[in-house]
């Protein structure tokens, strides 16, 4: 009994290493501009899908840099071309929602057009195939080569925010947009700079996924309302709050499929969302306009 | 003290019937002033006059509807805010407005990098700010949050300073602070203008503004409605409070 909770533990920790990297960008844009990505799961997929192709040419590592430069340019385009003008207009509300929508529908759809609608799956990195004997337990080294990614990358990314000079200003646009440009900083280019951060980030996600979840074009929105339960759960605009939202919903899933039924993670994903919006409406370490 | 004919001859900034407003409500009808290199201007008058979106409007963030705003010759009326900032214009915003979870050194930072190419300058600024303001020295590794309300404005002040150390926007450096606060703030003033710096000022309290500006203009309902040296106008008070009812 003891083994299997601890199996399922980790397992929840890989979900939620997951659910972490994706939300990570999902959380970052929506601090700095207040704005809802819709069309976020898309780079997920895309970054599944491209290393699909990308893998067996390149290796892991060159896939998950092509990738990651890839998706941040997509992000990037989007965020000029689409987002931006609307900002601009201070029509950052339902305007970006239903353009994201348009951009992730359309997306899919051109995905099924090129790869097709059959699920794949993966192939796991050579050398993160085998195992690892944990005690008792025998896990996939993939599995925690993801979760220790995922560790190191959010680390890195608390240290950019709060030690560098890049930080400090993407903070202040954070804290008060108005007032950081007024100091001249270069909210626009910061703000574009932040959304390909995002959206690199979420195709090095379906990369480190692919070979754990199925890859499929309707990955692109099936993750994206437990994303948004991660976000809102750990406060929005908190990185903290997405390490820790997202290590409670991954193990709320684990748990709730290992031992109940396939559909009671999510089940219990919401009622633990809801219930704590009514008790913290900001969320777990939610404040105003801030990345910490 | 700069000829203020000279000043509005040549002036390192000059408004030329600008006019600003929030939504549908206009709040500025063709404000047409000056500021002479090296001067300080006060622009006096009653709450919600147009005092700060004059202010708001030279730095973008509230963009004059019409008009110009011209900055060392440049029309700057349609730059936005952080083109503007990088021209050298330095902003303390009515109520501070700090980054309140960051340091001292943190919000001193941000202007800095922004409008300084050579990095090397840095312990330079910083010098000369904790020599203006030495309450900041010690407070340099403390979140902006845990200052009090005078070291607050101190550094709201010196971040204007490192953004812009030639020409200073200030909304309101004196409210709501202790008179000994007060006088350490009108001194630093008083010793930047010494140095050279332009600075046009807020104010409503007339005391502490005829403390540091040469000339000053009065607004009222959104238009200029008096205009003169401090000097001349300290000598008809009568008519500024009748014109303005601005704290004596």
């Amino acid at each position: 009994m003891r083994t299997s909770i601890v199996l399922q533990a980790l397992n929840g920790l890989t979900i939620g290493a997951i659910y972490i990297l994706l939300a990570s960008g999902l959380t970052i844009v929506f601090g700095l501009q207040g704005i809802v990505n819709v069309a976020h799961g898309v780079f997920y997929m895309l970054g599944a899908y491209l290393a699909i192709d990308l893998y067996s040419r390149l290796g892991f590592v060159p896939t998950l840099i092509v990738v990651f430069v890839v998706t941040a340019l997509l992000g990037l385009g989007l965020e000029l071309t689409g987002i931006r003008p609307l900002v601009r207009w201070k029509r950052h509300g339902i305007q970006v929602l239903v353009l994201t929508l348009g951009v992730a529908i359309i997306a899919v759809e051109v995905t099924k057009l090129i790869w097709g609608p059959v699920p794949q799956l993966l192939e796991v990195p050579r050398g993160l195939s085998g195992t690892v004997r944990l005690g008792p337990i025998i896990y996939p080294a993939y599995w925690l080569f993801v979760m220790g990614f995922t560790a190191a990358f959010m680390a890195l990314l608390a240290l950019a925010f709060n030690r560098t000079t890049l930080g400090i200003l993407v903070q202040s646009i954070a804290l008060n947009s108005d007032i950081s440009q007024a100091m001249g900083t270069n909210a626009p280019r910061i703000n574009s700079m932040v959304f390909a951060l995002g959206t690199g980030i979420a195709g090095v996600a379906g990369v480190l996924a692919g070979p754990i979840l199925s890859v499929y074009p309707g990955m692109a929105f099936d993750l994206l309302m437990i994303l948004f339960v991660v976000v809102i759960l750990g406060g929005l605009g908190s990185l903290l709050g997405v390490v820790v939202a997202g290590i409670l919903i991954g193990m709320l899933n684990a748990f709730g499929v290992a031992y109940l039924t396939g559909t009671a993670g999510n089940i219990f994903a919401f009622v633990v969302m809801i219930a704590l919006l009514v008790l913290r409406p900001l969320g777990l370490f939610g404040k105003a306009g801030i990345l910490k | 003290m700069p000829d203020p004919a000279a000043a509005d001859a040549q002036p390192m900034l000059h408004l030329e019937n600008v006019g600003a407003a929030y939504g549908d409500s206009i709040v500025l009808w063709d404000v047409s002033l000056g500021v002479g290199r090296g001067e300080a201007v006060a622009l006096l008058g009653r709450n919600g006059m147009g005092k700060t979106t004059t202010l708001l409007a030279i730095i973008g963030l509230n963009p004059a509807r019409h008009g110009r705003i011209v900055f060392k010759g440049e029309d700057i009326t349609r730059l936005r805010p952080f083109e503007i900032a990088r021209r050298g214009i330095g902003y303390a915003p009515e109520g501070r407005q700090l980054f309140a979870p960051l340091t001292v050194l943190q919000n001193l930072r941000i202007p800095f990098v922004n409008k300084h190419e050579d990095r090397r300058r840095w312990p330079a600024q910083l010098e000369r700010i904790f020599d203006l303001f030495p309450a900041l020295a010690a407070r340099r590794s403390q979140p902006a949050a845990n200052l009090s309300g005078g070291e607050q404005q101190m550094l709201a002040i010196a971040r204007a300073l490192v953004g812009g150390d030639a020409f200073l926007l200030l909304d309101e450096p004196t409210e709501g602070l202790a008179p000994t606060v007060v006088t350490t703030i009108v001194e630093a003033l008083q010793r930047l203008k010494g140095e050279g710096v332009t600075i046009l000022l807020v104010e409503q309290n007339m005391h502490h503004a005829f403390a540091i500006a040469d000339r000053a203009y009065i607004i009222e309902k959104g238009r200029i409605s008096l205009s003169g040296s401090t000097a001349e106008l300290e000598r008809d008070v009568e008519r500024l409070q009748r014109h303005v009812g601005v704290e004596a």
